[in-house]
């Protein structure tokens, strides 16, 4: 499910003259072997990008179904399986790398000042494993397909006819490799080739959160691996540790699945938070606030994950110690969480804010994440979990986290960083309106289901009650309005990349690294190794007509020289 | 033949090296999950309350001794590894090459044995199918011995470099990366075997 993109023609004049990534070498070889991790950074995001197009076809598809009650456009069992692939294409197809294999790839060399990441060829191997995993759950489709939800539960995972199990558990499992050698990838880029100055309290903080994102990458989803694994076998011979006919235990299978797929839910949203860090930072050109609170959240939001997991089994027939604990520490993530939150706002007062798309998607994302984060709270809270579970009001939540956070943060990124990665400037109005849309539409369609799911509409069902309807019918027209919003954004990259204008090399006014190489940058990233200095102080940037972009000026740096002088003395 | 490009980040090999064996040792935290999630998971099984018959059918003699023999040969195995890397790094390139021949074979030989205990057990009737007694025996050996393919094929490497003679005082990163994940595996299936023959009890 990719397309290789080779060089356009009409990049080839772009600022950078000849040497730039995108030029560097051509035809379809040199993109299909590539080791450069910027462009594994763009061949993935062609890949999650393509696969974010089937996974929303699904949900528009589920949506129109669920405008009536009864049957509208396709039978139960149809509809059963457009939810689960529309939860499993965007959970592991798209969310999961979108942001750390394909952004992050792009992004986390330059923005450490490395020439690439530290195995290169393991780069490579995670992508072509990323593109395995996604064969295999297309294949799965031809041989029946599958309806198990994305969660893939025992026993009805074991014992459902749908033919289109066993492929598609052996598509997550290798795509659980390719996160996994990322993960590991990052972590040693992180370690071992940071260059002289870069100290790890100089790093910009979409690093930190691709660091702690890392860490929950290679420790939890090797245990995704084994559990799958397990069902595999389970599945094909009847019998296993989660039969109980045997003596198994199925709540076994729940424990494990949420052992790694609520950390899961940190690989997607912590390098979101990262991205927002820089976004708003940059774009309201103010200093950020609280760095280091910001840097440690990042990582206690990494430790904390693997210690939540049973906030999803609290009617698993879980003892009520084991309810409590869980509950209590789920609470606690909200800590770092707020710490973030309040940190952003902080830098946002009394900045110079530039209403740019990507800090339109910044903003968007402050008050989407506050939405999905406090209703967090309510499933947290044992009681009221217990009416709520199941229902629509936690398909709201974590849409609210996953779409509304971790996939906006995505969009916003790729709009922070698409002139880097193309050469090219997109429609600023164009990209705002598509944000407001999306933005408009992403609430029409999931506050409304907050209301659904707290009189008790359950998820997942095909029929409904009559007096439901009107939500259902909201909700799907949001999920149009949104298909739209996310189609104006596409016509707007399209446009760019056919006629946008050419790229400054700092077009927002950033500090990191990456804004000092051109754009696009050249293959090996620094002609000579990149001066570090504090990456959020603005103070010695102006804009500058002429290159159309922001520029070091060279007097306000001395002075930012010596007033840090000064500071250390 | 296709060769892919050069890239290599790194200033010099032996920064090169460090960062390799860093990498090394985060996969042999990943392989360390994974066994310890399904020992957790046996251990969840084996001591399941609900369970109505006994765990292990009266029929069975028992973990085969079998087990016993491939553990030593191991445990060889890792030794010679390590004499393979001392002999790197005294530059004896004749020595390396044998010692790793030696441990190739010794971990062929481990494969061979579990095989042999996987025989025995089927001639004893304990049926994978049957009961989570012989289930959670097949399914955890042969979970250990597909890591143990795995470090063959990258002992072959290792191996066939030795022969080549590319290995000495100055240049052995190959042989450290590859005993790392051997000597692991060794960790692993002691506690993977102290686990089956605890729950056989």
């Amino acid at each position: 499910m990719t397309t290789i993109v080779t060089p356009r023609p009409e990049l080839l004049d772009t600022a950078a003259g000849k040497d730039n990534y995108l030029t560097y070498t051509r035809g379809f070889l040199s993109w299909a072997l590539t080791l450069d991790h910027k462009r594994i950074g763009v061949m993935y995001m062609t890949a999650v990008l393509a696969s974010f197009l089937v996974g929303g076809t699904f949900a528009l598809l589920l949506r129109t179904e669920l405008l009536t009650p009864g049957r509208t456009i396709c039978s139960a069992e149809t509809y059963n399986q457009f939810f689960t692939l529309h939860g499993a294409i965007m959970v592991f197809l798209v969310i999961i790398p979108s942001i750390p294999a394909a952004l992050g790839n792009f992004v986390l060399p330059i923005m450490l000042g490395a020439k690439d990441v530290a195995f290169p060829k393991l780069n490579l191997f995670s992508f072509y494993l990323w593109i395995g995993g996604a064969l295999f759950t297309l294949y799965s489709l031809a041989a029946g397909g599958f309806d198990t939800g994305w969660t893939f539960y025992t026993p009805y995972s074991t014992t459902t006819t749908t033919g289109g199990v066993i492929p598609v558990l052996m598509g997550v499992f290798i795509l659980g490799f390719s996160s996994i050698f990322t993960g590991l990838n990052f972590i040693v880029t992180v370690h071992k080739l940071r260059p002289p100055g870069m100290t790890w309290f100089r790093m910009p903080l979409f690093l930190w959160a691709l660091y702690a994102t890392a860490i929950i990458q290679v420790l939890a989803t090797p245990v995704l691996a084994i559990t799958l694994c397990l069902l595999i076998v389970e599945r094909t011979m009847n019998i296993g540790i989660f039969n109980p006919s045997m003596g198994g235990d199925p709540v076994l299978y729940q424990h494990f699945f949420w052992f790694y797929s609520h950390p899961a839910v940190y690989i997607m949203i912590v390098p979101a938070m990262g991205i927002i860090s820089e976004i708003i930072s940059v774009h309201s050109h103010r200093q950020i606030f609280g760095y280091r609170f910001i840097a440690f959240s990042s990582i206690a939001i990494a430790m904390f994950s693997f210690i939540v997991w049973g906030h999803h089994m609290f009617v698993s027939g879980q003892s009520g110690l084991m309810n409590t604990i869980f509950s209590l520490i789920s609470f606690s993530v909200a800590i770092p969480s707020a710490v973030k939150t309040f940190n952003w706002t902080m830098t946002l007062y009394k900045g110079t804010i530039s209403l740019t798309a990507p800090m339109m998607y910044g903003l968007a994302f402050l008050f989407l994440f506050t939405i999905g984060g406090l209703t967090g709270i309510h499933l947290a809270t044992l009681n009221t979990d217990v009416h709520l579970h199941d229902t629509y009001f936690v398909v709201a939540h974590f849409h609210y986290v996953m779409m509304g956070s971790a996939l906006i943060g995505m969009i916003g990124g790729l709009h922070h960083w698409w002139p880097k990665m193309t050469g090219r400037m997109y429609n600023e109005k164009m990209a705002i309106t598509a944000c407001i849309i999306i933005f408009v539409g992403f609430n029409v369609t999931f506050f409304t289901q907050f209301m659904l799911g707290s009189q008790g509409m359950p998820r997942r069902y095909y029929d409904y009650q009559p007096e439901f309807q009107v939500y259902h019918v909201i909700s799907t027209i949001g999920a149009y309005i949104m298909a739209c919003g996310f189609f104006t954004c596409a016509v707007c990259f399209a446009q760019s990349l056919m006629s946008g204008k050419q790229a400054p090399a700092n077009p927002w006014g950033g500090r990191s690294l990456e804004w000092q190489c051109t754009s696009p940058p050249p293959h090996d990233n620094f002609k000579s190794p990149p001066t570090v200095g504090n990456c959020y102080d603005f103070s010695m940037l102006r804009w500058d007509e002429k290159e159309q972009g922001y520029v070091v000026d060279k007097e306000l740096e001395a002075l930012a020289i010596a007033a840090e002088a000064r500071g250390h003395s | 033949m296709v060769t892919l490009p050069q890239r290599d980040p790194f200033e010099d090999s032996l920064r090169s090296d460090r960062a390799a064996r860093f990498g090394m040792w985060i996969f042999v935290i990943v392989v360390g999950m994974v066994f310890a999630a399904t020992i957790l998971g046996y251990i969840v099984v084996r001591l399941n309350p609900h369970m109505q018959a006994p765990w292990r059918p009266s029929s069975d003699a028992g973990l085969p001794y079998t087990l016993l023999v491939s553990t030593v040969v191991l445990f060889a195995s890792s030794a010679t590894l390590h004499l393979c890397l001392v002999r790197a790094r005294c530059d004896d390139t004749p020595g390396c090459a044998r010692f790793a021949s030696a441990t190739y074979f010794l971990g062929f030989l481990f494969v061979l044995l579990q095989g042999e205990a996987w025989w025995s057990m089927w001639m004893h009737h304990v049926n994978i199918d049957e009961n989570l007694y012989a289930w959670t025996f097949y399914v955890l050996t042969a979970l250990h011995v597909v890591h143990i393919i795995g470090g063959l094929f990258a002992l072959g490497v290792v191996a066939r470099h030795a022969s080549e003679g590319r290995y000495g005082a100055a240049r052995h990163n190959g042989i450290v990366l590859c005993a790392m994940y051997w000597h692991s595996l060794d960790v692993i299936w002691v506690a993977l075997y102290a686990t089956l023959w605890i729950g056989s009890r």
